[in-house]
Formats: structure tokens, sequence, C-alpha cells
């Protein structure tokens, strides 16, 4: 599995613009919401938010795996023009073959691969891409992607 | 999808083992899958080509997701596989570096010999199947939204661009007998299953619980068979082929026969359904019952539908479980135990009561599943299937999509 980091709030908010995007949530639900980057209920967070906010979110739609054809289930409307992806970067580049011509803002980045704990609820970092080689080995919780044995952040988009 | 290439050659791999060794052959049935270097053919494959070269392979075990450390554990400690992992001295993982982790903790006492590397993470595509979009940096590969089709970079990054080629091993070293199928002169593997024999060679008999992937349980009788000499009917699913077999596959006889079953499968609940992933035929995944009822032309049945419905579960975040659809031919319950390794799931009460249930009759997501999918993918109905959800409205309201094209 494809482990992820949420990109913060913020910085999502900053690639939007209020006044022009017209936003569907694309996303899936295998290893980002594992991770604790994605599915069902961080996307419904995000879509509350970003309205609360002022963003025109029309709706979300969520596929077993982004990184397949399975993406061909998100029949998103004609009238949108912005898609947030909540997949991983595979997911991702697969959203922006599947929809081209549309604005496409990703909510999630890549650390590296994991294995999963299901017993413990852990993940743990196995082959992290070279900006994160230093989390070889580190846990985190399943479904929340919190880290287990201290309270330190994974580094932010920008210092990637 | 994580994307992995077999970067070892079959004397490589020869030159690796002993023939003293006892070798057991584990393989993800996940992206390996996709990849096309692993699976339970691939296994099939290589298991054939070290046994026909004199390597002593003593099993082979399918495993729904190997990056699940769980699941990898769970074969290792089931008591059906319990003897062959301990008898093994070598295992052959066919599993990306990811979920080989996995097999290094559990299987630290084995000599584990590896044949994948895995380069990044991509995509399966429709007009170019799996493609690398994402490579690791050691690669020196840029990434790319189109993504790589793994034949043009294989040679690239020193890859070999398919799995083993049964050409390169000694010839098998087989029994084979001669059998005669609606009239046709057939040559099989002395043992093989009656039911595959008749697929690989063209002749399609209906079935619905047997899965090549899974044990035999001959319970939905729809491959029922004549075999000279034999009185009854027999399931070919259960039936492994002997010299001399004369077998008829169809007649009017079979045919009302299977009519009969398939009129009292439509009773058993409401299967006169298209609200499920697999009501409409795709790419993925089709209702093999509504193919069979097609196919032999019963529009209705004779019977009284059973007119109680049971809730649906819709607990499970990507499960959608709908019991009212579901036809007891325990293919879900099989892959649970034997691919996924998780008994979660098995059959309560008795007789017309019956029922597939997961944990202790609990709800899906309170039960020990992992959503690892095994069950889901051998489904035969829409009892078990995938979830495609949209949400829109003030309330972010969640509806199920259903494949209305592909």
């Amino acid at each position: 599995m494809i482990f992820t980091k949420a990109i913060s709030y913020e910085d999502i908010q900053k690639e939007l613009d209020k006044d022009n995007d017209i936003i569907s949530l694309v996303g899936c639900e295998t290893c980002v919401r594992v991770a604790g980057s994605g599915g069902q209920v961080r996307m419904k967070k995000l879509a509350i938010k970003l309205r609360e906010d002022g963003f025109n979110v029309k709706d979300g739609f969520l596929v077993p795996t982004a990184c397949t054809p399975k993406l061909g289930f998100a029949k998103v409307s004609s009238d949108i023009n912005t898609i947030l992806s909540m997949g991983c970067s595979a997911g991702t580049s697969n959203i922006k073959r599947f929809f081209p011509g549309y604005k496409v803002v990703e909510t999630t980045v890549d650390v590296g691969l994991m294995i999963e704990d299901a017993k413990k609820e852990t993940l743990e970092i196995t082959i992290p891409y070279d900006t994160y080689k230093q989390e070889v080995g580190q846990s985190f919780e399943t479904f929340t992607g919190v880290r287990k044995d201290s309270a330190s952040e994974l580094p932010t988009k920008e210092a990637k | 999808m994580i994307i992995s290439f077999r970067s070892r050659s079959y004397n490589d791999l020869k030159n690796q083992l002993n023939k003293d060794d006892k070798i057991a052959i584990i393989s993800c049935n996940t992206c390996v899958v996709s990849c096309g270097v692993g699976g339970s053919q691939a296994m099939e494959t290589l298991a054939q080509m070290l046994k026909a070269d004199g390597y002593n392979v003593i099993g082979k075990d399918l495993i729904s997701i190997a990056c699940t450390l769980t699941l990898v554990e769970n074969h290792r400690a089931d008591p059906k596989k319990k003897e062959m992992y301990d008898r093994a001295t070598v295992i052959i993982p066919l599993i990306c570096e990811n979920g080989l982790q996995c097999v290094k903790k559990v299987f630290n006492d084995k000599n584990i010999v590896t044949v994948l590397s895995t380069v990044g993470t991509g995509n399966f595509t429709m007009d170019n199947g799996v493609v690398l979009t994402h490579p690791f940096e050691s690669t020196s590969l840029p990434q790319s939204d189109e993504g790589y089709p793994l034949a043009d970079i294989a040679e690239k990054l020193g890859f070999f661009p398919s799995f083993f080629d049964e050409d390169e091993a000694a010839s098998p070293d087989k029994t084979y007998v001669t059998l005669t199928i609606d009239g046709q002169e057939v040559v099989a593997e002395k043992g093989q299953n009656l039911l595959q024999v008749c697929l690989e060679n063209g002749i399609e008999v209906p079935h619905l619980c047997y899965h090549e992937e899974l044990s035999e349980a001959g319970v939905c009788r729809l491959c029922l068979v004549k075999i000279q000499g034999r009185r009854d009917l027999t399931p070919s699913c259960c039936t492994h082929v002997e010299d001399k077999m004369v077998i008829i596959t169809e007649d009017q006889e079979l045919i009302e026969c299977r009519r009969v079953i398939l009129e009292l499968v439509l009773a058993s609940h409401n299967h006169s359904c298209l609200t499920c992933s697999k009501g409409v035929a795709n790419i993925f995944t089709s209702c093999e019952l509504q193919a069979m009822v097609r196919k032999y032309g019963v529009d209705a049945t004779r019977y009284d539908e059973n007119p109680e419905t049971m809730p649906i579960d819709d607990s499970s975040p990507v499960i959608a479980y709908d019991p009212n659809k579901c036809i007891l031919c325990g293919r879900c319950v099989r892959a649970c135990e034997e691919v996924a390794g998780m008994k979660n799931i098995g059959f309560a009460n008795r007789g017309s009561q019956t029922v597939v249930v997961a944990g202790l009759n609990q709800l899906m997501d309170q039960s020990a599943c992992v959503s690892c999918m095994a069950c889901v993918n051998v489904c035969p109905t829409g009892a078990l299937s995938e979830k495609y959800l949209h949400f829109e409205g003030k309330d972010w309201k969640k509806t199920k999509i259903y494949c209305d094209s592909f």
C-alpha cells in the first residue's frame, strides 16, 4: 500500500479560486483511507469546510481504487471545472488522464510504501521516496496517519 | 498500484536453489497480478517449471494482500497450511518489495529467494495496461501522468518484461489421460479437475460455487454432467479425470436439471435485480447468476419466492453486503479462509435459514474484516460488491452508484 500525508487545508485553499472554480471531490477508498489522508470521513470534512469558507463545492465521488479504470464510475458533471483529488499521486495521474481539461488539485502527497498490521492497527513505512527516507521503519496509526511514538509531524509539502 | 518487475532470470533463480530444498511459492493477489508477475497462474507456472527441473516444490499459497502483516501471519498459522510451512526450507515470494517486508517478518526462519523488484507506483489503464507514473528516484525516471508502459521500460531499468517462460524449463514429467467430452477427444493431466479441463478446452459448463483459486465445494450442482458407467449425475467441479472417461456435459435432461436449480435459486430470494455494481456486465465484474439465467432462458421461477428480506449491511466503508442476493455458494467463505486467511465469513443457521455472516453474526465493520476484498472478488452475484459512492447536497448525502455503462 501507498502511504500518503494529507496536504494542509491552508495549502489546498491556496490552489482554489472562490469565484471561478466549480469543484467536485474525487477520492479513493484504499491506501489513502488506511493512511488517514482520504476516505469518506475526510472527504466530507473537507467539502463542508470549503463550502463554509465560500468555495463552490458541488459534489463528491468515492471509488474503490482511483489508480484503475474503476475511476470511470465517477461521473463528474459537465458543469464542474475543478477536481480535488483525494487519491495518492498515482490516483491523481489517473484523474488527470480521465478528466482532461479539468483543473486538478492534489490533497495528499506520497511519502512511500507501507505495510499494515491490522492487529496492532499500525502502519509502517518500508520504502519511502527520497524526501522521506528518514521515515523508514516509522509507525503510524491506521486510519489517522498519526505517528505512534512521537508528536512530531511529517515534513510538509513545502519542505519537500 | 505498486509496480514490480521480474528481476531474476530462471537460471539465476535455479542457482539460488538446491535440489534438496523444500520450496513453498507464495503470491500476493493484488498489484503483482496486474503487473503480470504474480497470482495463482504465475505460481502454478513457476511450480511446474521447478518441478520439471527436479526441484521439490511442496506447495503454493495465494494471499489476498501481502502488505497486510496480519494476513501473512494468519496464512502461516493456518492449521491446513502449517505442515507445508513447517517443512518448507525456502520461500519464493511473488510479492512486491513492500509486501516482502511482511514475508521477512513472518518467515524469518526460512531462506527467502526473491524474484521481483519494485520500482514505484502507477495505474492500470484501459489503453496501455499497467503504467508506471511515479518511479522511485533510484530509477532516474521523471514522474509522468501519462505513465510508462511496463514493456517499454523493463529493459531500460534492467528487468524482464514478462514472467518466467515455461520453455526455459525441462518438459514436465506428467501423466496424461485421454477422455471424450461431448464426442470430442481431449488430453488432460491425470487427476486434473474435470470442470477445469472442460473450460480449458472451450467446453462451457455452468457453475457458480467453483472458482479456480479456491478449494472444491460442489454445492451449487449446476455443473452436473453424465459420466459413462456412473448411475447418477456427477458434479464436474469435484471430479478428477481418469483415462478413457466418456462425459456428456449437456443434453436435454441436464438442461432441464439446470433450469430447475436456477429457478430454485431465483425463488430463494429476490434475484430479479440490477441494482448493484455487478448488475450490468462491465470490464471488472458481472453477475454470473444473471448471465446463467439468460443463457438458460429462465424468465421466471415456478416456485413461490421467499418473501423474507434481510437487512443490507452497509457498515463497511468499502464492501456492500446484501444477503438477499446471496445464493449460498460459499465462495466468499472459502476465499476468506483460504486467500485472506481470516476465517471472518461463515455460514450461520441451518436449512432454509442459512445465511452468510461476518464475524460472530456481526456487522461487517464490527467484525475482524480487513477489507482485503478476497470475498468480493469471487462473489458470483451482487451479494458482496465494492462500493461506488456519490455525495451531494447541503448535508453531503451519500448514494450508491451503479454501473450504467463502460
